[in-house]
């Protein structure tokens, strides 16, 4: 009944007092060659670098390494399977690793997000929920995601709903 | 005992830590409960968000010149406001308390909206923005209230705080007090016990003195042996004997307090008659009564007497007078001397130990009448100085009067000595 290796049992511990987690999004592929903009194409978002902007479409952002989830939208009610880019490869992409980073929406809307915060958890910057793109009725094209569902006590809606940026169209340093 | 006190200390300082607990933790739950409500957005964003798009709407479609390259489309411009109606339920939580406030409704924001972009209809779509700016002054009303409401909160927290703080500083001032008051009785209890101690080796010193300058009187004596008859030295063997089972009596350091503060008396009928003959000497004049017969220990009798008549003979230049006599509740045996006498004033401070009359020259350390008051206490009786014109009579009673009732219950339980040094027998 009991295992004989004494080190056997420690994944059973470590997942009783928590240590050992699921991991909290699932990567759907690496990272893979920037498509070339085609003509007409829309631009979903605009980074300022300190190289000068940057634009990104649909495509393009589809392109970098690719992570999905499962969480809660607060401000929505309802759970969906977020995909999209982490901030942290967006900020490596864009050469803005360790800032925070202010995300502005088609409403004027904006908030910051502190680097502690994106570098250490996966923080989404989703294109798709369920599969599909996020239209605007959906609070799309472009979401900011927290990882509640891994991390419910971090990223309280409290503290955190406000950072739940819908309509993102801008990323700049603040 | 030191358990017990522990635990009531304990419980003391727990009592109103938790009690102080409770109150803070119960006055906190409004506030808490109002800063954590998931329905208060605390900022009314979405409806000022409501306001400023269709402002935009009606701008771009009033003057299409106005548009900028990167800004959004018509379409998505109504898609973004169209999700604010279809996600109502949660981007607009306190909608119901909102509309209380006025008569704004996001309803009918919705359905000029609707009106206005379909048929293209500006005066819809400016009905629209008037209402969502209306809802938008109720909202500011629902702020306003909820501010007030945290700030009473705050204000009941602070009332709340300030009561626990002062509970809190009385509790921990009494628990202080009380502790310096237990330490203070222990460091007297402590004192007076080293005063006790001290008192009764001096007085055990003051009692040897006597046998050994007996002994050494008889043995001085006895060298002479040729000039005293063969009566005297009987007599004087017999002196030897009693000094030498004084001595042995009063040596037994360990038994201090049984002889000193709480004599143990071992008492028989004597003669009293018989126990105060041999104090016949040079200056002593008797006077006794016959055939009266009492309970006493010996011993411890003929020491109080004998206490009683040195200090006489001290103070005392002429005769003294011992008279035995019987009084009112018992024997009684007088000491009178024609000396200086004791003023009212000091006539029971005399009995206190290390008391020495003012003025006075002759050695000792005045604690010879502090032990014949225990002696004859010990007795049942006491000692009382009584004024006598010139000079001094000294009584000491085998029986005292009964005594008034507080006196038997400090007889019976506790042992108060003149000097305020309490033992407790218990």
């Amino acid at each position: 009944m009991f295992p004989r290796q004494p080190w056997s049992w420690l994944p059973v511990l470590l997942t009783l007092t928590g240590c050992a987690q699921p991991p909290a999004y699932t990567e759907v592929h690496a990272e893979q060659a920037l498509p070339a903009r085609s003509a007409g194409e829309k631009v979903l978002l605009h980074v300022s670098t300190p190289q000068g902007p940057r634009e990104f479409t649909l495509r393009q952002l589809e392109a970098l390494r690719a992570v999905e989830y499962r969480t809660v939208q607060p401000q929505l009610g309802k759970a969906a399977l977020y995909r999209g880019v982490l901030l942290s490869d967006l900020a490596r992409e864009t050469g803005l690793s360790r800032q925070d980073l202010r995300f502005e929406a088609l409403n004027d809307y904006g908030a910051t997000i502190a680097w502690r915060d994106y570098e250490k958890y996966p923080v989404l910057l989703a294109y798709h929920a369920d599969g599909q793109p996020i239209s605007i009725e959906s609070k799309g094209p472009l979401t900011v995601v927290f990882p509640t569902h891994a991390y419910p006590q971090r990223f309280e809606a409290q503290k955190y709903g406000a950072q739940w940026v819908w309509y993102v169209y801008k990323v700049r340093v603040p | 005992m030191r358990q017990s006190l522990l635990g009531r200390g304990l419980l003391a300082v727990l009592l109103p830590g938790v009690l102080a607990a409770v109150l803070i933790a119960f006055s906190f739950t409004a506030s808490l409960r109002t800063l954590n409500d998931p329905s208060s957005s605390w900022t009314g964003h979405a409806y000022q968000m409501l306001a400023q798009q269709i402002a935009m709407l009606i701008v771009q479609r009033q003057d299409p010149s106005l548009r900028q390259s990167e800004d959004i489309s018509d379409a998505e411009q109504i898609a973004m406001i169209r999700s604010s109606f279809l996600n109502a339920e949660q981007e607009y939580k306190e909608l119901a308390r909102i509309e209380r406030f006025g008569p704004a409704r996001l309803t009918r924001v919705q359905a000029l909206f609707e009106r206005g972009v379909r048929t293209n209809d500006l005066p819809a779509l400016l009905a629209a923005l008037r209402e969502a700016n209306a809802l938008n002054a109720q909202m500011r009303s629902h702020l306003q209230q909820v501010r007030s409401d945290v700030y009473d909160q705050t204000r009941r927290l602070q009332f709340v705080l300030a009561i626990v703080g002062a509970f809190a500083t009385v509790a921990l001032a009494m628990l202080v007090a009380r502790f310096v008051n237990l330490w203070r009785a222990e460091r007297g209890a402590r004192a007076q016990q080293a005063k006790l101690s001290r008192e009764l080796s001096l007085m055990a010193s003051h009692e040897l003195r006597r046998p050994l300058q007996q002994l050494a009187l008889v043995s001085d004596l006895l060298q002479h042996d040729h000039l005293i008859g063969e009566a005297e030295r009987a007599r004087l063997f017999q002196r030897l004997q009693d000094s030498a089972a004084q001595l042995a009596l009063l040596s037994d350091l360990s038994r201090l307090e049984a002889v000193y503060a709480e004599p143990e008396l071992t008492r028989a009928p004597h003669d009293l008659a018989a126990l105060l003959a041999p104090f016949a000497r040079p200056r002593v004049h008797l006077d006794l009564e016959p055939d009266l017969v009492w309970s006493v220990d010996a011993a411890r009798f003929s020491q109080a007497v004998e206490n009683v008549l040195e200090n006489a003979l001290k103070y005392s230049p002429a005769e003294v007078r011992v008279e035995l006599r019987r009084g009112e509740c018992g024997p009684e045996v007088h000491v009178v001397d024609r000396g200086p006498g004791v003023p009212p004033q000091d006539r029971e401070r005399v009995f206190e130990p290390f008391y020495r009359a003012p003025g006075t020259s002759a050695s000792g350390h005045g604690l010879g009448l502090a032990i014949a008051r225990r002696f004859l206490r010990a007795h049942g009786g006491d000692i009382t100085l009584r004024d006598e014109g010139n000079g001094t009579r000294v009584v000491l009673s085998l029986a005292a009067p009964p005594p008034p009732r507080a006196t038997e219950r400090v007889r019976r339980g506790l042992r108060v000595g003149k000097t305020g040094n309490v033992t407790s027998r218990g």
